[in-house]
């Protein structure tokens, strides 16, 4: 919370505006940081945190909205890793299972197998996590990412491949079952 | 070059590079929060989905972008109100012309009517018919209009 967001008081930035950016770029923005941060409510709370301090930001006018999010968002998520905080969060899956007949057998199991690759996720270097995210998160093709990344799409498609090999050998080495 | 076939992996993986495509789409749909999930990818249309828009603006300020785009379809959008606004009220104005005419050739008709009705019926004063002329005589004894005028009706009693 300390060093997020810009210092000074007084923006221009008008409602919708900004409710329209949200509507454009907030899923973008979760990815990128799910790409960081490898949680998906954590990554949730930190758009909703970047846009909900936009909105209260009253410092000087932000010439790029995006990057200013991302700024936010990502001091914000240092932040709360630097205080270890390890609050209590819902279950990737969970809500997307409730009420549609799940066995809470099969919400576990569910649960575990979307843990484990999360883990596997985590081993990952940041770009070739980064890379799989926009993929298969943003269903972004190789040129988009190249865009991104500064780099060609030739070298992205390279990454990617061996991003799923290296995610695969890590699933196989923990014994991972591909139902 | 993504979907890469089951030879580029080493054996030591129990997946292929198809298994993985499949897995981790799977895993990020159900990461992804509910307001935010992709429609399903359809054949064909890989990298064109709603959020390729947004990928275009990476590059630039997202604001100027969307203001640009904003302000073309407003000019276009102002070009083409104006072009409807005139043609409006050129039907206006042509179809209240026509009215106009019909109503005024209507109004004239009426109003010739009304003098023919409302006109008083010449009385012949002279045998002679309508003389024209103060100076013929009006009567077989050679009265004059002019004379006739000077007559002084008094009421009998």
């Amino acid at each position: 919370m300390t060093d997020s967001g810009p210092e000074q008081p007084g923006n221009p930035t008008q409602g919708p505006q900004v409710e329209q950016f949200y509507r454009e770029h907030s899923r973008e923005l979760w990815a990128l940081f799910y790409s960081m941060c490898n949680d998906p409510e954590r990554a949730y709370d930190a758009v909703q945190e970047a846009f909900v301090r936009l909105y209260v930001y009253r410092g000087e006018p932000v010439r790029d909205l995006r990057a200013w999010l991302l700024r936010v968002g990502q001091n914000w998520l240092r932040d709360l890793a630097r205080k270890k905080s390890n609050s209590c969060h819902l279950l990737p899956g969970m809500d997307d299972q409730t009420g549609q007949g799940v066995s809470p057998e099969e919400r576990m199991a569910l649960a575990e197998r979307q843990a484990q690759i999360r883990g596997a996720l985590q081993e990952l270097n940041d770009d070739d996590r980064k890379v799989l995210v926009m993929k298969y998160s943003m269903d972004w093709s190789a040129a988009q990412i190249a865009t991104v990344m500064d780099c060609s799409a030739a070298a992205i498609d390279m990454r990617l491949s061996r991003a799923r090999r290296r995610l695969a050998e890590i699933l196989t080495e923990r014994g991972f079952q591909n139902d | 070059m993504t979907n890469q076939s089951n030879s580029d992996f080493p054996e030591t993986t129990a997946f292929s590079d198809s298994q993985m495509d499949g897995l981790l789409r799977n895993f990020f749909r159900l990461e992804t929060p509910t307001s935010w999930k992709l429609p399903e990818p359809r054949q064909g249309s890989q990298g064109k989905s709603a959020l390729h828009a947004a990928s275009a603006s990476m590059t630039i300020l997202a604001s100027q972008g969307v203001g640009s785009s904003a302000s073309q379809s407003g000019r276009r959008g102002v070009v083409m109100t104006g072009t409807l606004t005139v043609l409006a009220l050129s039907l206006v104005l042509i179809v209240s012309g026509q009215s106009q005419n019909s109503a005024s050739s209507a109004l004239n008709a009426t109003h010739q009517q009304d003098k023919a009705t409302s006109a008083p019926s010449m009385m012949l004063v002279s045998p002679h018919g309508n003389s024209g002329s103060a100076e013929k005589p009006v009567s077989d004894d050679g009265l004059l209009l002019k004379e006739a005028d000077q007559i002084q009706l008094n009421p009998m009693n």
